[in-house]
C-alpha cells in the first residue's frame, strides 16, 4: 500500500517534522555504530588517511 | 587541503571524517521529497535533509577552530551532489538547548568558506507558536535550474504561516 504523506503546511509542523527527523536520523545510526560495517568503514578511512599523509 | 572522508554503509547517505584533534564528524543526507509541499514538483525528488554532527570527541570541550573542516565539508557536498546536480539540501539548527544561534554561526563559518565556489545558500528563520527561532538553510549548486521554484515553494510555507498567525 502506498503511503501518502501530507505536505508540511505550517511552520510549526515543518519545525516539528525536521527536528523529529533529525533525532531519528541520529538515533538510527546508533545501530550502525555497533555493526561490523562501521569497523569496515573506519578501516577504509584509516587507509585513506595513510595515503593522504595523515589527513 | 581537506581531511580524508569515507562514505559509509549506514542507512542514509552518510560520510565520516576525523580531524587532527581526533574528533570524528558525520554528515548525513536523508531523502525528503515531500519537504517543500507536495512530492509531485519537478525538484521534489532532489530534496534531502542534511545533518552535521560530532559523533566522537576525545575531550569534554567544543572542538577548536579548524580550517580543514570547511574544505572537507565542501568536498563531501561535491561528492554527494555528483550523483544529482539538482540536489537541494535543507539544514535546520536545533534549538532544544538554546544554542541554535551558536550552531548557525558555526554552520555559516563553514559554509562561507566555500560560498564563493559553486554553491549557494538561502537562509530563513522559522518561528514556533512561542516565537522560538529555528534558523534553516537551503543549499544548492549555483546552476540548479530549480532555484527560483525551490525558493518560491519555501517562501510559500513561510507566508502561509505568517497569514495563519495573523488570523
Amino acid at each position: 500500500m502506498e503511503t501518502i504523506i501530507k505536505p508540511k503546511r505550517t511552520q510549526e509542523e515543518l519545525i516539528k517534522y525536521l527536528l523529529d527527523s533529525k533525532k531519528q536520523m541520529l538515533k538510527e545510526s546508533e545501530e550502525y555504530f555497533k555493526s561490523s560495517a562501521f569497523i569496515d568503514d573506519m578501516k577504509k578511512l584509516k587507509q585513506k588517511q595513510k595515503q593522504n599523509n595523515g589527513l | 587541503m581537506a581531511y580524508s572522508f569515507q562514505k559509509t554503509k549506514d542507512l542514509f547517505n552518510t560520510y565520516i571524517f576525523e580531524t587532527k584533534s581526533k574528533v570524528f564528524y558525520r554528515l548525513k543526507f536523508k531523502h525528503s521529497p515531500f519537504m517543500l509541499g507536495d512530492n509531485k514538483k519537478a525538484f521534489s525528488e532532489s530534496i534531502f535533509e542534511f545533518v552535521i554532527e560530532v559523533f566522537f570527541n576525545p575531550v569534554d570541550k567544543l572542538p577548536s577552530k579548524d580550517d580543514l573542516i570547511s574544505e572537507t565539508i565542501h568536498q563531501i557536498l561535491l561528492d554527494f551532489f555528483q550523483s544529482n546536480n539538482e540536489t537541494i539540501c535543507l539544514y535546520i539548527c536545533d534549538s532544544s538547548d538554546g544554542k541554535q544561534l551558536v550552531r548557525r554561526r558555526k554552520f555559516n563559518q563553514w559554509f562561507d568558506y566555500f560560498e564563493k565556489s559553486n554553491f549557494v545558500k538561502y537562509d530563513e528563520i522559522l518561528f514556533d507558536k512561542n516565537d522560538n527561532e529555528f534558523p534553516i538553510s537551503l543549499i544548492m549548486q549555483k546552476h540548479n535550474k530549480y532555484i527560483p521554484e525551490v525558493i518560491a515553494a519555501f517562501q510559500e510555507i513561510i507566508n502561509e504561516n505568517n497569514q495563519d498567525k495573523s488570523e
